[in-house]
């Protein structure tokens, strides 16, 4: 893989830290926690998932969450 | 009424006042009215980047204090008639406001199609008395990690100003890394800063030159990307010059792949 991708990861990371000013390590958090609640429900998928914030003009959080799930877990295992 | 635009950045050295001696000089070629407002106060480089330094008798700072007026301190570009350059003072960069900057602008709208600020870096006092008199402003942008987070600290205060318009300038464009996938493109840049680009200059070394004697871009390529950078400011219009194109052909991506190895 070229430079490009790995510049572009970091750069897009790099600016929403910038803008939601929370610690370097606040979307890890939240995406491990996300990550647990939804493997309850979900066999997910080992490329895992994608997890973003942006501030939008009216100061409000966009959060948005993408994963991928291989099937949804058994009903009577989840209750 | 003039159309005064601000040239910024945040990160220094991107090429704001390149952009603007060059911007200046195309509009000027397409009919237009301009003056080029060296707002970089102490830093100045706008007169020899334009080769009119030895031609400075007043800057600014004289039109300010009262020392002569503001006609008398516009110097005529050599190559262009309808190109003026107001030279900046070389010091007193603490004694010029915000608002005397305004006053400024204000004078030489009368007289021009349009006026072209050239920012300091930074986004402090330099930045605040360059942006306040502008009614778009455009941010130089290089396809790398510190200027494009810059420009997006930039265009986030920007927005905090009274604005027409608002726009970026990608700068120094590597076609042959972006056909090798080691630098950005202008499509990632674009989407980084959810802005469209008004203009994409490539990375030329002959500009530098150029620069460096006083003249403005004299290759192909980059003159086409000034012209239609200048034809996007005056028509609105959204046209790209294509950085790309030259490695398009199968042979020339052939030949560029066996000059990396
Ligand atoms: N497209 C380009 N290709 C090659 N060199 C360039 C290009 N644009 C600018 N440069 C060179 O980059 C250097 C910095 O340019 P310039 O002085 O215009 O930047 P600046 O943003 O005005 O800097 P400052 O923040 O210090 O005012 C100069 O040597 C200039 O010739
Ligand atoms: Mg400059």
């Amino acid at each position: 893989m070229r430079r490009r991708k790995e510049a572009l990861k970091r750069l897009q990371s790099v600016l929403m830290y910038d803008k939601i000013q929370a610690p370097s390590n606040f979307c890890e958090l939240v995406k491990r926690d996300l990550y647990t609640a939804l493997n309850d429900y979900f066999d997910m998928s080992e490329k895992g998932m994608d997890f973003s914030i942006e501030l939008s003009r009216d100061g409000k959080y966009i959060i948005t969450v993408s994963a991928k799930a291989t099937r949804l877990k058994n009903v009577p295992m989840i209750f | 009424m003039a159309k005064k635009l601000v040239f910024v950045s945040g990160k220094g050295g991107v090429g704001k006042t390149t952009v603007v001696a060059n911007l200046g000089m195309h509009l000027a070629r397409l009919g237009q009215n301009v003056v080029l407002l060296d707002a970089d106060i102490g830093l100045n480089n706008l007169d020899v980047i334009m080769g009119v330094e030895s031609k400075v008798v007043y800057d600014i700072l004289d039109v300010l204090e009262g020392r002569c007026r503001l006609k008398q301190a516009l110097i005529k570009s050599d190559s262009c008639d309808n190109l003026s350059i107001l030279a900046s003072a070389h010091f007193g960069a603490g004694h010029i406001t915000a608002a005397e900057m305004r006053l400024i602008v204000a004078n030489l709208d009368v007289l021009f199609d349009y006026v072209l600020i050239d920012c300091p870096a930074g986004i402090d006092n330099g930045f605040h008395r360059a942006v306040s008199g502008a009614s778009e402003a455009y941010v130089v942008v290089n396809p790398s990690i510190s200027s494009i987070r810059d420009a997006d600290k930039v265009l986030s205060i920007l927005n905090t100003y009274k604005l027409n318009k608002m726009g970026v300038i990608v700068n120094r464009v590597r076609a042959d890394l972006i056909m090798l996938n080691e630098s950005m493109s202008v499509d990632d840049i674009t989407r980084l800063l959810k802005i469209i680009p008004t203009g994409v200059i490539p990375e030329d070394d002959d500009l530098n030159l150029c620069s460096c004697v006083g003249k403005t871009a004299e290759s192909k390529e980059t003159k086409r990307a000034f012209e239609i950078l200048a034809e996007n400011i005056l028509t609105g219009s959204t046209k790209m010059y294509d950085c790309l194109e030259k490695y398009k052909s199968f042979f020339k991506r052939i030949k560029l792949r066996k000059r990396m190895v």
